[in-house]
């Protein structure tokens, strides 16, 4: 058992073969490629993916079916290698989506580089979508910017 | 922005290492053959958008924002 020490989650207990691992890491840290995805009660049906070996590199990711049910991944051929299990049709691939949260306005989805992973075998990539027209800042449904 | 017009099999040249290439054309696309020094990154313009907008979603909230957040979406969805 390793600890994860998280600002935000405190002390997060893991094993290796929890991890995902991102072979390409992410699009502004592609040096990190070790992933723990933390869920919790508090926070379902949200999901914090913790860089393990950086612990103040986290993201918060919400299913891609809670923002657009209808949602369609189309991957090119030329989308990362390392997907090649997704392009095959495997139904284990899981979306999700990337929140950030501005200094100004609402939350935001970032539907354009959904990131993808298998939890069964273990790795996913954020993949950056080409000639799609989903937004990267995609407002969160039941915020206006003026919620209390 | 400087607006130049090529043909396939043409290039243009960013400064003295740098060349993009026409390599083909067809009604919706263009492919292009970039040729530089290895400590130039070439990207895919939304490639960078994804990495701006990493860094900002990577940048900390508190975790009751989470909480909270998590609760208007459950309640938004009707998820148990």
């Amino acid at each position: 058992m390793a600890v994860l020490e998280s600002a935000e989650l405190g002390q997060v207990e893991y094993r290796e073969e929890d991890l995902w691992s991102f072979p390409e890491g992410l699009p502004a840290f592609e040096h990190l490629h070790r992933f723990l995805a933390v869920r919790r009660a508090t926070f379902h049906p949200l999901m914090v993916l913790c860089s393990v070996d950086d612990p103040a590199v986290r993201f918060i990711c919400a299913p891609v079916e809670l923002l657009d049910p209808d949602y369609q991944l189309q991957l090119a051929p030329e989308d990362c290698p390392s997907l090649e299990w997704v392009a095959e049709g495997e139904p284990e691939a899981k979306l999700y989506v990337v929140l950030s949260f501005p200094e100004q306005g609402s939350p935001t989805a970032n539907l354009l580089a959904p990131i993808v992973v298998n939890a069964r075998r273990g790795i996913g990539a954020q993949v950056v979508l080409a000639g799609s027209s989903y937004p990267v800042r995609y407002p969160l449904p039941g915020m206006r910017g003026d919620e209390q | 922005m400087i607006v130049i017009r090529r043909r396939p099999g043409e290039k243009i040249w960013l400064g003295p290492s740098i060349s993009i290439e026409i390599l083909s054309l067809s009604p919706s696309r263009v492919k292009l053959g970039v040729t530089a020094p290895a400590d130039v990154t070439v990207v895919r313009g939304e490639v960078l958008e994804a990495a701006t907008e990493n860094r900002l979603a990577a940048a900390s909230v508190k975790a009751d924002d989470i909480s909270r957040l998590a609760e208007v979406l459950r309640g938004f969805r009707q998820i148990a």
